[in-house]
């Protein structure tokens, strides 16, 4: 009976998924199209480092000290004879994993703790947030060389270090973004169905804070690099003899007027590889906001 | 029709607000000594201008708010002392569709995982038990089973609602408020949910409670009406009297 009643509602027009529309978007963007290809190209060759058929990166030549770029070393090579693009290649691996694990690290650790207090607020949310506040009036690198001095120079507790200090961004990040996804009706309409709070958090907040956080995991990935060279330079990541691009530079700024290009090659890669992640962070940025078409 | 399924007594909702460390913070009594006895079956409308505390007397009803003071009594069990594992199953029966049908839908979610989530919860169905009970609600509504794949953003907002009240219906209620259901709507819409509503009540045998601000919905739906102003109820009577 109740068929003849209710209005046959007119056919909906088919909208493409929204998947596809921030995946289309994200093409027509060149810039974040080179950026994507700047870190592709450096996560390509850290994956395939091992299979290369290059030098091994810690093998010393005393014969061949600091030589310029030639058919040889396509680089040149370094102050005790070790070959740079081999270096340069092992030292991706160092960056990139730097780069990676921290940022997952941070993840890890700031994202629940931004959706808890953002979700409950009151004094869980005051607590978080004062203590996201106190480590954010640290410098980002000072919090991090202070830690990975603390937990002594190695490229793991570096990449900890580095995590650990990049956790109060995401915290506010997320607690900002879940305060502002709470208030909506589908939210509330979650807790009127009778779901659990772990449900709701999960199921109906973290998706929907989750495009902000991948920018932001974007381009923290970018800092983090820099981080990571910049703690390897100061000597506590990576050690020697294992390459990374901070160490390298440590060791050719005293070469800077015999030797430039063990200092240009490294540089030239964290500029790359950070620049082509902004790029694909500003990119996915305006990819994933549903405001621009 | 006669013993009441909803019953509140001098229930009161205050909020502070500008609490700070000088001055003194302003408290507004949103809902103010509400004594309301919804009956079982009835149609029973709450009116009254923006602001005089019709949805926060809604979300205290169904208690997605906490009342500072008095009691909601459903079924005879006073909800305001009940844990929060007994409210959350009690939730089955009593659900509540929101005014404006684009935020209330997640946008993540296809329309499946919307209208099964109350199965999800309070049934033990298998998935593919769910998707026909989702189908099936679907067709109650007016919509077609295969709009089960979509997301919210591919509906109209008329659809929407009807998604919405679709989810509601979901864990066989027996109680469903309505916070302004229709009036985010066109109005040749709100006539369609309006009747959908009306059709459910009688084939789901539900009592329902709408908040409107706009009589003529109103008019051809309720069986009792009241009316707030200012937080308190000042008038309540059979809608034919009004």
């Amino acid at each position: 009976m109740s068929d003849a009643v209710i209005a046959t509602p007119a056919a909906p027009v088919v909208a493409p998924r929204r998947k596809n529309r921030a995946w289309e978007k994200l093409k027509r963007n060149r810039s974040a199209m080179v950026g994507g290809i700047f870190v592709l190209f450096f996560v390509l060759l850290a994956v395939l480092a091992p299979v290369l058929p290059i030098p091994n990166p810690a093998a010393t030549d005393w014969a061949k000290i600091r030589l310029s770029p030639n058919a040889e070393h396509w680089l040149g090579t370094d102050e005790i004879g070790r070959d740079i693009l081999s270096r340069m290649i092992w030292g991706a691996r160092a960056s990139l994993m730097a780069g990676v694990v921290s940022v997952m690290i941070a993840l890890a650790v700031g994202v629940p703790l931004g959706v808890l207090a953002g979700y409950f607020g009151g004094w869980t949310d005051q607590i978080i947030a004062r203590a996201t506040d106190a480590l954010l009036a640290m410098p980002f690198l000072i919090l991090a060389i202070a830690l990975a001095a603390f937990l002594g120079p190695s490229l793991t507790n570096a990449m900890i270090a580095i995590g650990l200090s990049a956790v109060p961004v995401f915290v506010r990040l997320t607690r900002g973004q879940v305060m502002s996804v709470k208030t909506e009706d589908h939210v509330e309409g979650a807790r009127a169905i009778g779901l659990g709070h772990l449900r709701i958090m999960s199921r109906y907040i973290l998706p929907n804070v989750f495009p902000p956080i991948l920018v932001q995991a974007t381009l923290t990935i970018a800092t983090a690099i820099i981080a990571e060279a910049s703690l390897s330079f100061l000597g506590l990541g990576q050690q020697p003899p294992a390459p990374s691009w901070g160490s390298m530079l440590a060791t050719a700024k005293n070469f800077l007027s015999q030797a430039p290009w063990m200092a240009i090659w490294p540089g030239a890669a964290i500029f790359l590889v950070v620049m082509g992640f902004n790029l694909l962070g500003d990119g996915l940025r305006d990819a994933l906001d549903p405001k621009e078409t | 029709m006669s013993d009441p399924i909803l019953t509140t007594t001098a229930l009161e909702k205050r909020f502070t607000s500008g609490k700070g460390i000088i001055g003194k913070p302003t408290v507004i009594h949103a809902v103010n000594g509400v004594n309301l006895s919804v009956m079982r079956g009835e149609t029973f409308a709450i009116v009254g201008e923006s602001g005089c505390g019709k949805s926060t007397l809604a979300r205290l009803l169904v208690r997605l708010l906490e009342p500072s003071e008095g009691t909601v009594t459903y079924d005879g069990r006073d909800l305001t002392t009940l844990g929060a594992a007994e409210m959350r199953r009690l939730r089955a029966e009593m659900q509540f569709i929101f005014q404006d049908p684009f935020s209330s839908l997640n946008p993540r979610m296809t329309v499946e995982t919307i209208v099964g989530e109350p199965l999800l919860v309070h049934s033990d169905l298998s998935r593919k038990e769910r998707r026909a009970r989702v189908a099936e609600l679907l067709t109650k509504v007016g919509l077609r089973p295969d709009h089960a794949d979509r997301y919210p953003h591919e509906f109209s907002g008329g659809q929407r609602q009807r998604i919405c009240v679709a989810r509601a219906l979901a864990s066989s209620p027996r109680l469903l408020i309505g916070d302004e259901p229709v009036s985010a709507l066109d109005v040749s819409v709100q006539a369609q949910i309006v009747n959908l509503l009306e059709d459910l009540k009688g084939d789901f045998g539900l009592t329902l409670i709408i908040i409107a601000h706009d009589l003529s919905v109103i008019r051809h739906m309720a069986d009792r009406v009241a009316v707030m102003y200012l937080g308190e109820v000042v008038e309540l009577a059979a809608t034919e009297a009004l």
